[in-house]
């Protein structure tokens, strides 16, 4: 599989441990009116927020088989149509769209209609004139595409807007990556840990647990905004340790890929919804799909990354279902789609793609679309889907109906959005 | 911002805080508080120093060793900021030839570059050796400067690539930071790397970006609030067009460099500030408008407020930042003229309470120690990224926030660098004789009074020298006492001001 040297670049960055700039607010910034927080709001959903970072081929997780032009753009890399013979065909959804066999795990979810696709999704308004990565991904997590006054994120606008669900909690925001998710920035008690089970202080001491009661002691005795900051990150270390994570039980038998790095996030998170600590959203990335070249997509490197996801969302859904869970919602995104039509081996950056939403309370066992059609003089630039979708819509949606929080116009500024019937209300 | 400069009316105060705007502020609200600044002014633990050459110190380097002090004690305060203006790489060789022997590429330009294979190992090595100067360079004040541009003219290196960066931040940040301000600018308008990251690099006559016009009044030069309108942008835009750099597919010996592609340029009449730009101009359109902006009052106070800022921290010098404004205007932009009027003993006096951002307290650590670096990769993976500051790594234009209630949140990389390195667990990335370093105290005083010279120049805050005292009272007076307590000195609260 080949990625283009931005996105390698981006890469190595993240796998390095060069992760994303990203800092964790304590307080809430600067901007924000001074809101007297009552204790605990409104019932709301925990939210993770799934980014497929490189620009995810949407059209070969949920495949159009039904426009048969997919097939004359696909040459190579299509999946069969769900009615045909071959064991690489897809399973079908709705008669028109297929999901790619590798999803398998998540038909448990689409059968009990809590699982939605929407697809030919995008920013309405120019997003990816540049087709770069950085860009794309940056103007979909600040939630305004081409508007560089905006440095925060829509989910920490949204935390920053409200109080927290649970009264005295610590932490609300969880980005388990290096670096804060940007979709998270400026929001109030974010922080970004990479390892929630490793998340405590380092070095071994004779006398370890005199120094760290030390510390507390000395900065008790400090000044703000120390003060509050030192109770806030020993606390969230002693609840985080609370947590047993090695020996996490996964309900209903889940099983998480462990090796992979989707896998062992979900797994983390599932962990730390199941203990209520009053986290309230929750970003994991899960990266590599640049597939410009030796894409794979029905027997190579696409299927076994796709397979790795659906796995390991597949064991998040049937944990916290069996949990008796009806308070989540995964959003899964992508900050572009690939280019309708193929080159040799795989695909190029192109505009609009799909993007998922998962929970009991999805209204789901559909693909959501207004679909552009990929005829010729269909595509944008003669290459890609049109978006025709925006993925405010569905965003703004989960964020009014399932985190309760009426107050879009922040959250999206200058964006009104539609509501489309993603979720519920209650 | 969309809006045009007359509706952009931020308070003069937010002009510096613009790295924390996130909505329209217009649509959000009015009465706002800056949290984190209330409370400090007054604080014993935050204003360590009453010493005026130890607060310059503080505030001029990146921890000050005990070297450092003598010197400057012998220097004088003014004799100490003049050395440093006057230092150059021939005074600071030892430094500098170990940059040059670690990460040669960071000597090379963008023609040089462009074929080394693993560009991300460039961008690397640049992180690397920008910190390492941070810690070891003699300059130090040179190396504040730097920074302060860093963040001023920040990129991001991902966006751009290792190969063009290298050479911006050689020709542009490192050859102009104690300069004048408006040769950086050119410098900085004339840079590949710029032309690259704020998008001017395909901007032609037939879809003109208006990227960089933009950001190169709202953030280089003249603030959000400096008096330009969209309409300003958009013909600014136009004088821009054209500006490129060197393609690595074409032909010559400039590839990565600046380039002005005359076929791209829009022509036609354009109006900028007021002032007319006829048809036909070339590349002097734009030069015209770096001319009226780099000359412009708004330019001046931009500046000024935040070097005031980045030096003597959240307060209100509004006298102060006149002068440093008027002192702009009558020299050209001159920054060594500029740091004069800053770095005064009364100026440090009033100094308000200065969170050291991630890295400074990560290079002070290392500095004031004299702990010997053998590998960058453990800093950099397990505690900058952690805190934040990783070097270059800032996406927005902005460049990091140059205020204390963004960097207080997230405090634990900032105690688990120092236990961490102190546990010894950082070994052999990094050599430090523990027991030589607090001079094999016996004695919880004697120890306790090597840290205090060691890392706050002989004059550590009360409350926290007290607790100290007490920690280390009552144990065996070995090399593990001495590690823990160390560890808790740099854990400490005051350690973590300015």
């Amino acid at each position: 599989m080949g990625s283009c040297r931005e996105f390698s670049d981006l890469s190595r960055r993240q796998v390095l441990a060069h992760g994303a700039a990203g800092m964790a607010a304590l307080t809430a910034p600067a901007w924000m009116p001074k809101i007297a927080y009552a204790a605990g709001g409104p019932a709301k959903d925990v939210l993770v927020v799934i980014f497929l970072r490189g620009g995810a081929d949407g059209l070969s997780i949920c495949c159009p088989y039904g426009d048969p032009d997919y097939y004359v753009h696909r040459s190579d890399l299509a999946i069969p149509r769900p009615d045909s013979a071959s064991p690489l065909r897809a399973l079908d959804l709705d008669g028109f769209f297929g999901m790619h066999r590798a999803m398998a795990p998540l038909q448990e979810a689409w059968q009990q209609d809590d699982l939605l696709f929407i697809q030919a999704t995008g920013a309405t308004k120019n997003q990816n004139w540049t087709r770069s990565h950085f860009d794309a991904m940056r103007w979909m997590e600040l939630g305004k595409p081409d508007d560089s006054s905006i440095f925060d994120g829509w989910l920490g606008r949204h935390m920053a807007l409200n109080p927290p669900r649970t009264a005295g909690a610590g932490l609300r925001g969880l980005s388990i990556t290096y670096g804060l998710s940007e979709s998270m920035r400026g929001g109030p008690q974010t922080l970004p840990i990479p390892y929630p089970e490793y998340f405590d202080f380092d070095g071994w001491y004779p006398h370890k647990d005199e120094m760290i009661e030390w510390l507390r002691a000395s900065y008790q005795g400090t000044i703000e905004p120390l003060k509050s900051s030192a109770k806030y990150m020993t606390d969230t270390v002693d609840v985080l340790n609370t947590i047993d994570f090695e020996n996490y039980t996964p309900a209903g038998g889940a099983i998480y890929p462990s090796e992979n790095e989707l896998g062992r996030g979900l797994e983390a998170a599932a962990a730390i919804m199941r203990a209520q600590i009053g986290v309230e959203t929750i970003c994991v990335d899960y990266g590599a799909w640049d597939t410009h070249s030796d894409q794979g997509t029905n027997e190579g490197f696409f299927n076994q990354h796709l397979g790795g996801f659906a796995q390991s969302l597949g064991a998040f859904y049937t944990d916290l279902m069996s949990a008796g869970r009806s308070d989540f919602t995964v959003l899964v995104m992508s900050e572009f789609g690939r280019t309708v039509k193929q080159n040799a081996t795989g695909t190029d950056h192109g505009t609009a793609n799909m993007m998922m939403l998962l929970g009991p309370k999805v209204v789901g066992g559909r693909v959501m679309r207004n679909w552009p059609g990929l005829a010729e003089e269909q595509l944008v630039d003669h290459q890609d889907l049109k978006v025709t979708i925006d993925y405010r819509d569905i965003v703004a949606e989960v964020v009014k109906k399932r985190l309760s929080n009426d107050n879009l116009a922040a959250v999206f500024p200058g964006f009104a959005p539609t509501l489309r019937g993603a979720v519920l209300a209650t | 911002m969309e809006s045009n400069a007359t509706e952009n009316l931020a308070p003069v105060d937010e002009i510096v805080d613009h790295g924390e705007a996130t909505l329209d502020r217009r649509a959000l609200l009015a009465g706002v508080t800056a949290l984190g600044v209330a409370g400090l002014a007054a604080s014993s633990e935050a204003q360590t120093q009453a010493d005026p050459i130890l607060k310059l110190l503080g505030r001029a380097t990146y921890g000050a060793t005990s070297a450092d002090v003598t010197e400057a004690r012998r220097l004088g305060f003014t004799g100490w900021i003049e050395r440093q203006l006057t230092m150059t790489t021939a005074d600071n060789l030892v430094c500098e030839n170990e940059v040059k022997r670690r990460w040669p590429r960071v000597f090379m330009t963008s023609p040089q570059l462009v074929d080394v294979p693993d560009d991300w190992l460039t961008s690397v090595y640049l992180q690397d050796a920008t910190f390492y100067r941070m810690v070891y360079s003699k300059r130090q004040l040179f190396e504040r400067m730097c920074e302060f541009f860093r963040d001023h003219l920040s990129m991001y290196i991902w966006k751009v690539g290792g190969w063009q960066f290298v050479d911006d931040q050689n020709n542009v940040i490192r050859k102009h930071a104690l300069g004048k301000f408006p040769d950086m600018l050119r410098a900085s308008a004339h840079s590949g790397a710029m032309m690259v990251y704020l998008d001017n690099a395909y901007s032609g006559y037939w879809g003109p970006n208006q990227n960089y016009a933009r950001e190169f009044f709202e953030l280089h030069t003249l603030s959000p609030t400096g008096g330009y309108t969209q309409s300003d942008v958009i013909n600014a835009t136009s004088c821009w067009t054209g500006w490129s750099f060197h393609f690595p597919w074409d032909a010559g010996t400039q590839k990565g460099q600046w380039l002005y592609r005359a076929d791209w340029h829009a022509d036609g009449v354009k109006t900028v500030l007021g002032r007319g730009i006829p048809a036909g101009g070339g590349l002097k359109d734009a030069d015209t408008v770096i001319n009226l902006v780099v000359n412009h009052p708004n330019t001046a106070k931009f500046l000024a407020k935040k070097m005031v800022r980045f030096f003597l921290g959240e307060g209100n010098f509004a006298t102060l930042e006149t002068a440093v404004a008027n002192t702009y205007r009558t020299t050209g932009g001159d920054i060594k003229a500029m740091i004069r009027v800053i770095l005064t003993p009364a100026n440090l006096g009033a100094a308000a309470p200065k969170l050291k951002r991630p890295n400074t307290l990560f290079a002070s650590i290392l500095r004031q120690s004299g702990a010997k670096v053998e590998s960058m990769d453990w800093i950099r993976w397990s505690y900058i990224n952690q805190a934040g500051q990783e070097i270059f790594n800032w996406a927005p234009p902005n460049g990091y926030p140059d205020k204390n209630g963004y960097w207080a949140g997230y405090l634990l990389p900032r105690w688990n660098m120092p236990l961490a390195m102190m546990a010894n667990w950082l070994h052999p990335t990094i050599k430090l004789d523990v027991n030589k370093l607090v001079s094999n105290a016996t004695t919880p005083s004697g120890l306790v009074a090597a840290i205090e010279r060691v890392f706050f120049g002989g004059v550590m805050p009360t409350a926290d020298k007290t607790r100290l005292l007490h920690y280390a009272t009552g144990k065996t007076m070995d090399e593990w006492t001495r590690r823990e307590t160390v560890a808790l000195a740099l854990c400490a609260p005051s350690y973590q001001w300015m």
